[in-house]
C-alpha cells in the first residue's frame, strides 16, 4: 500500500518539524509549506490526501487559502484541517465556515494527532472506493 | 386712493349739502354714498368698504344714541362722525364715549371746515391703526426690546421684556436698568429672575428717543439654546468616550487573542516534543532525540521572553516601573546590545554601524531600561531591514539637556496610515510579517512606555520603499532619581 501524502502549512518551522515527525512515524509522507503561495505551488506539483492548515500565515489569512481550495473544483475534495494556535471562542466556527473540514487547536496531542489525520484520510479513501 | 364716505341722513337737503361740502373739497378726493335709513346703511356697509361714516342720529328707523351704537356694531373699524343738533355738553361726551370719533353740530357740518374735519378723522383713525400694528409687532416679537436713555432710565419696554424680566411694566419703566448698555456691542448677560437666571444675548444700537440720545437694546433669551448646545456637546463627548471604550475593549480582546496565539505556538513545540520524547517514540540514540530537546529548550526560552514582555508592559501600564538611574558609558551599553544581536544580524546578513556623538560619552539613566530601548529599536530594525543591508544607530546631543537616539534601517518602510499605530499597545502593523518574526506586538509599545517613563518621546520617520528611522528623545540625566514612572 502506498503511503498517503499529507501537506502541512505553517509559518513556524519548529511546528512543521513536529508535525512531520509525528506523521512520518505514523506512516505518512509529509510535504510542508511555509506560506499560502508556497502551499499552492506544492499543491500543483503533487496532490495531497489531506491538508493541515495554520490559520495565521505570513502572506495572508489561512482562512482565505481554505476558501480558495474549497472553491477550486480540482481541490475541493481534499479535506482541509485547521491546525492552529487560534483557540479563542469562535475560532473553530470561523475555520469551519471558511470551508475547513476539521479543526485542531495547538498545542496538539502527539498521540491523538495521527488518529485525527487518519480519520480524514479514511474519508477520502472510502469515497474513492467504488460502491459494491 | 380716494377717501370713501357714507352719509346716513334722511333729510335730502342736508344729505345733498353734506355731499356737496365733501366732494368739492380741494385738498383730497372724496367719494360719497348716501343712504336715508339705518337699514340701508347696514346693507351698504356689509358690501362696501368706507373710510368714514357721517351719521345723523334721527332717522326714520332709529333715533338718538341708539343710532350710534347700532352703527358702531355694523362698522366696528370705521370712524363715525355724528352730526347732531344736540352736539353740545353732556350729550357730546356721551356720544364720544359710545364710540363716535367726532361730533359736529348741523351748523359746523354746514361749512368748508366739514370736509377737513372728516379727512382729519380718517387720518387719525389710520394713524391709530398703524400705531396698534406697530405695537402688536413689538409686543409679538420674541426678543425683549428696551429703550434706555443715556442716564440709564428705561423709556420703552415691549411685552417680551416683561416676560423676560418677570416684572410688571410699571416696575421697569422709569427705573434704572440693572446692567450696563453700551452701543455697538453684543454682550452676554445674565438676567436674574425668581425662577432662576436666564442667559441672554444682548445687541445694542444707539438711537434718539424723545429727542435725547438713548440706546435700543434687543435681548434674546438663549438659555434653552445654550443648554441644548451643552447637552449636545456632552452627548458627543459621551459618544466619543463610548467609542473609545469600545475600541479599547476591541483592542484588548484582540490582544488577548494574539497573546493566546503567541503562547500556544511555543507551547505546541514544548508539549509536542516533550510528549514524543517522554513516550519513548524517539529512540534515545537517534539524532532527533537531542535535536527535539533543543527545540523544547528554545521554545521554552521564547515563551519566557514573551511572558517577561507581557509582565514588563503590565508593570509600565500599572505605573509600577522603577527607574534606577546611574552613570552609563554610551559606547559600552551600545556595544553590549550590538553584541547580543550580532547573531541575528549575521543570520540576515545585515551589518550594524554605530555613529555615536562625541559630546555624549556618558548619560545618567536606568541601564536596564536603556538596554531594552536600544535592544527593541535595533532588533526591530534587524527584523524589518532588507537582507544584506545596513542598520545605523546614532546618538545626537540636542539642546536643553536631551539627546536623540536613532536607529535607521533600509527596509520597506511603513505605510503612512500605519505609522500612528506603530507605538500603540495591542496594535500590530502588517500582522503577517510580524508573525514571521515571532513578534508579540508589544516591543514598540513597550519601548514607547519606557521612553515616556524617562520623560522622553518616541517617533518614526518612514517612507514606503525608503526604510524607517525610529528615534527616542531622552534626557541626558534623569531628573528625579527614583520611581519617576509612578507619577505617570
Amino acid at each position: 500500500m502506498t503511503r498517503k501524502l499529507i501537506m502541512a502549512v505553517d509559518d513556524n518551522a519548529t511546528n512543521l518539524k513536529l508535525v512531520r515527525y509525528v506523521l512520518e512515524s505514523a506512516g505518512y509522507d509529509v510535504v510542508t509549506a511555509e506560506d499560502a503561495a508556497d502551499a499552492r505551488r506544492r499543491l500543483d506539483e503533487r496532490r495531497p490526501t489531506v491538508v493541515l492548515l495554520d490559520l495565521q500565515l505570513p502572506d495572508g489569512d489561512g482562512l482565505e487559502l481554505a476558501r480558495r481550495l474549497k472553491a477550486d473544483p480540482t481541490t475541493e475534495d481534499i479535506p482541509v484541517v485547521a491546525v492552529t494556535a487560534r483557540a479563542m471562542k469562535g475560532d473553530r466556527d470561523l475555520a469551519l465556515s471558511a470551508g475547513c473540514d476539521g479543526y485542531v487547536s495547538k498545542p496538539i496531542d502527539t498521540n491523538e494527532f495521527p488518529n485525527v489525520v487518519a480519520k480524514f484520510v479514511e474519508q477520502v479513501t472510502n469515497k474513492d472506493r467504488p460502491h459494491d | 386712493m380716494s377717501t370713501r364716505v357714507l352719509i346716513v341722513e334722511d333729510n335730502p337737503g342736508d344729505a345733498d349739502l353734506a355731499k356737496e361740502w365733501l366732494t368739492s373739497a380741494p385738498i383730497a378726493a372724496i367719494s360719497v354714498a348716501t343712504v336715508d335709513t339705518l337699514r340701508r346703511a347696514s346693507a351698504v356697509l356689509s358690501s362696501s368698504r368706507f373710510d368714514a361714516i357721517v351719521l345723523d342720529l334721527e332717522l326714520p328707523d332709529s333715533s338718538g344714541l341708539q343710532t350710534l351704537t347700532r352703527t358702531r356694531q355694523m362698522a366696528q373699524d370705521v370712524p363715525i362722525i355724528v352730526v347732531s343738533t344736540m352736539a353740545q355738553g353732556a350729550l357730546r361726551d356721551e356720544l364720544l364715549a359710545a364710540g363716535a370719533d367726532e361730533v359736529l353740530s348741523k351748523d359746523e357740518a354746514n361749512s368748508w371746515l366739514f370736509s377737513r374735519c372728516v379727512l382729519y378723522v380718517v387720518e387719525r383713525d389710520r394713524t391709530h391703526k398703524r400705531h396698534r400694528e406697530l405695537e402688536t409687532l413689538l409686543d409679538t416679537t420674541p426678543d425683549a426690546i428696551l429703550v434706555v436713555t443715556d442716564d440709564g432710565i428705561v423709556r420703552y419696554v415691549n411685552q417680551a421684556s416683561l416676560d423676560l424680566f418677570g416684572v410688571p411694566r410699571a416696575r421697569l419703566m422709569g427705573e434704572s436698568i440693572g446692567f450696563s448698555v453700551k452701543d455697538g456691542q453684543t454682550a452676554e448677560i445674565a438676567v436674574h429672575r425668581s425662577d432662576g437666571d436666564r442667559v441672554c444675548e444682548m445687541h445694542v444700537v444707539p438711537l434718539y428717543w424723545d429727542g435725547a440720545p438713548a440706546s435700543l437694546a434687543s435681548i434674546r433669551d438663549v438659555t434653552e439654546a445654550r443648554q441644548a448646545a451643552q447637552l449636545e456637546r456632552r452627548a458627543k463627548e459621551l459618544e466619543a468616550e463610548n467609542r473609545r471604550i469600545h475600541e479599547m475593549n476591541r483592542l484588548k480582546s484582540e490582544f488577548l487573542a494574539n497573546m493566546s496565539h503567541e503562547l500556544r505556538t511555543p507551547l505546541n513545540a514544548i508539549i509536542g516534543f516533550s510528549q514524543l520524547l517522554h513516550s519513548g517514540k524517539v529512540p534515545i540514540d537517534a539524532p532527533e532525540h537531542r535535536e527535539f530537546l533543543g527545540d523544547v529548550l528554545s521554545s521554552g526560552r521564547h515563551l519566557l521572553r514573551l511572558v517577561n514582555d507581557v509582565l514588563d508592559l503590565a508593570k509600565v501600564e500599572a505605573g509600577r516601573l522603577e527607574l534606577n538611574p546611574e552613570p552609563i558609558v554610551v559606547s559600552e551599553i551600545v556595544g553590549e546590545v550590538v553584541a547580543i544581536l550580532r547573531t541575528v544580524a549575521a543570520q540576515r546578513t545585515i551589518s550594524i554601524r554605530t555613529e555615536l556623538s562625541p559630546d555624549l560619552e556618558e548619560v545618567e539613566l536606568d541601564p536596564v531600561r536603556l538596554t531594552q530601548i536600544l535592544y527593541n529599536f535595533l532588533s526591530n530594525a534587524l527584523k524589518f531591514g532588507t537582507v544584506g543591508g545596513e542598520v545605523v544607530l546614532r546618538t545626537v546631543r540636542s539642546e536643553n539637556g536631551r539627546f536623540r537616539l536613532e536607529v535607521r534601517d533600509n527596509g520597506d518602510g511603513i505605510a503612512p496610515e500605519d505609522v500612528e499605530k506603530l507605538f500603540m499597545e495591542f496594535q500590530q502593523v502588517g500582522v503577517g510579517r510580524s508573525r514571521r518574526h515571532q513578534g508579540t506586538g508589544l516591543g514598540l509599545a513597550f519601548t514607547r512606555r519606557l521612553v515616556e517613563a524617562h520623560g522622553g518621546t518616541v517617533g518614526v520617520d518612514s517612507h514606503l520603499g525608503e526604510g524607517s528611522t525610529f528615534y527616542a528623545t531622552l534626557p541626558v540625566r534623569l531628573a528625579a532619581p527614583e520611581k519617576q514612572a509612578q507619577q505617570s
